[in-house]
């Protein structure tokens, strides 16, 4: 972390990505930002400038907003990076969290450049807490095996280093997918697998139409047990600890209705 | 060779092929991440209960017919227009007929009308995709009055050129998610979950095959060339447009449902006019035949090979379908 930016934090953000901009608005520095993509739904009401997407950036744009600093994931093209820091912007690049830690890391990261260290503190510890409320449930309690399902054609499941497989764990579950290295996965290998719940996130499908296709395998855990529930991809598959917390409480929610 | 002689071989040829069709199937049904015994699969099928049936029934059974409706229109639609354009590079997706549904599917991903209004207007709007492009290349090349087959192949494959084109553009103004739907559904699947999509594309592929069967002596003549066809007689003009109308839909048809699988129809009508020879009575069936067989093959290598991940169907074909196509051309030059 370079010194300098604690003690004269970054004013004029520019974001490349979706979830750096929730973050933003979540340390309530939505008037620092000056520029996000197309896709950046929290910053619509503010008709903040649009810089194209974390695929296509238009540079000149970005320069013509005389940002600072400018907050990207690896999506964006590296070139592109190199060329907005030879233009004297200072880049931060962000990866993709591995783990509930690491969103609240970048978080704090975040945090700490654009001047907000202490309320990013503040919003993680009441994450942590409430993680923890969750993680605290499932002590004792038998685990029930779980397919995280994103997209359709082909299946894709989470897998175990993302972000995403701390919403199977924390909600006492075991992931099906936890030894494999790539997403694709064939429908019998799930059915030979045979989790006790099933999570369709909608990301690009009909998600409606795909529980139906589950639920036409009876012998099927997760269809004997009704336990095949639609998510919503905005929430799931952004990495801010406030979305975090939000799906996993829905998540605990679904899988144990009594609690 | 004597007229009964070239009968009794290619009755052999079409044993042979059904044989291999009958093996391929079984051995497709048997092999999974959930392995199932030759010998127990009458009584598995005969108790319709358990995870076994299930598998059978809604994952494998689906897929094989698909694999013999695909697999053989493919290769029987490269086969017919191989001999009217009288080119080996012609396969049924030159005519722009993959880029037209492929775009009509990018359409329905980018503006999420499937998430909206259900899964099957994924194919509904590739199926609209290649009608769309049929017509205008159809009118374009062959409205009114003559027309010639170079003419039309190239009009083939500039609306390729423009279909794709405009699918990039989609693709670079939306979301990473939505150009990873894209991707997938462009390299192809077999998994198809609607049965009756299923049973339309089968009966629609045994109808074009006796359709385009009606044909088979015209296609031999047309073999000669269109001006010397026309010379001895045949309404050439008449053949080519019923039988583009006919494949194309049918091509359109097998993209919307099984996205784009490459390969297939260039290379196995090549294959089997080494076996078979080129007479369209026997070359028709075997390339149907012989398509069905190695698409039903590579499907099974795609969901077994690296299992429990599944790989694209194209990705197979492609691979084992170059190599075989260039192993077969190397020995036929120093043989």
């Amino acid at each position: 972390m370079p010194l300098f930016t604690m003690a004269q934090p970054f004013n004029r953000i520019v974001s490349l990505a979706p979830s750096l901009t929730m973050n933003v608005y979540y340390l309530d520095s939505k008037q620092k930002l000056v520029g996000c993509t197309s896709f950046c739904e929290i910053a619509k009401p503010d008709k903040k400038e649009i810089i194209g997407s974390a695929t296509m950036v238009n540079i000149e744009k970005i320069v013509s907003l005389k940002p600072d600093l400018i907050v990207a994931t690896l999506i964006t093209k590296p070139e592109v990076l190199d060329k907005l820091r030879k233009l004297g912007i200072h880049v931060e690049v962000f990866s993709s969290p591995k783990d509930f830690n690491g969103i609240c890391s970048q978080f704090l990261r975040l945090g700490m450049l654009i001047g907000k260290a202490e309320k990013a503190k503040a919003v993680i510890a009441e994450s942590k807490a409430n993680v923890d409320k969750i993680k605290a449930q499932h002590k004792g309690v038998a685990k029930q095996k779980i397919f995280f399902q994103i997209g359709s054609n082909p299946l894709f499941s989470v897998l175990s280093n993302t972000f995403m497989n701390d919403f199977i764990l924390f909600c006492g579950g075991i992931n099906i997918a936890s030894e494999m290295h790539s997403g694709t996965i064939g429908r019998e290998s799930v059915l030979k697998r045979n989790p006790d719940a099933i999570f369709i996130v909608t990301m690009g499908v009909a998600g409606d139409d795909e529980k139906a296709i589950w639920q036409r395998y009876g012998e099927l855990s997760a269809t004997k047990r009704k336990q095949i529930f639609i998510i919503d991809s905005n929430q799931a598959c952004t990495p801010t600890p406030l979305s975090f917390v939000y799906t996993l409480e829905m998540i605990n929610k679904l899988l144990y209705p009594k609690k | 060779m004597s007229m009964k002689k070239k009968h009794l071989q290619w009755l052999i040829t079409i044993i042979v092929l059904i044989l291999l069709l009958g093996a391929s199937i079984l051995l497709s049904l048997s092999i999974g991440e959930i392995p199932i015994k030759l010998t127990d699969m009458l009584s598995i099928l005969h108790s319709k209960t358990g995870m076994e049936y299930s598998v059978l029934a809604n994952i494998r059974f689906p897929r094989i017919l698909l694999a013999i409706a695909v697999g053989g229109t493919l290769s029987m639609t490269g086969a017919v227009l191989q001999g009217i354009y009288r080119n080996p590079l012609v396969e049924p997706y030159t005519l722009g007929i993959s880029g037209g549904a492929a775009l009509g599917v990018s359409i329905c991903i980018v503006m999420q009308l499937h998430v909206l209004g259900g899964a099957y207007l994924l194919p509904l709007s590739g199926f609209i995709g290649a009608l769309i492009t049929i017509f205008v290349v159809y009118f374009l090349s062959m409205g009114k009055g003559t027309f010639s087959v170079n003419k039309m192949l190239l009009m083939g494959v500039m609306i390729s050129f423009i279909a794709s084109s405009a699918m990039m553009f989609l693709m670079s103004i939306s979301k990473a998610e939505e150009v990873h739907s894209i991707i997938f559904w462009i390299m192809g699947s077999l998994d198809e979950s609607n049965n009756s999509l299923i049973n339309l594309m089968l009966y629609s592929s045994i109808a074009g095959f006796v359709i385009t069967y009606l044909f088979a002596h015209q296609l031999n003549t047309l073999r000669l060339g269109e001006q010397k066809a026309r010379h001895l007689g045949l309404n050439s003009g008449l053949t080519i447009r019923i039988l583009f109308i006919v494949l194309s839909l049918l091509t359109g048809l097998c993209v919307s449902v099984a996205g784009i699988i490459g390969f297939v129809g260039l290379i196995i009508p090549h294959l089997i006019k080494q076996i078979a020879g080129s007479d369209y009575r026997i070359l028709l069936p075997s390339s149907f035949l012989g398509g069905s067989i190695f698409i039903m093959l590579c499907d099974t290598v795609a969901r077994t090979v690296i299992s429990p991940n599944e790989l694209p169907i194209g990705v197979i074909t492609g691979i084992i379908g170059g190599f075989m196509f260039i192993v077969v051309l190397k020995i036929k030059k120093t043989s």
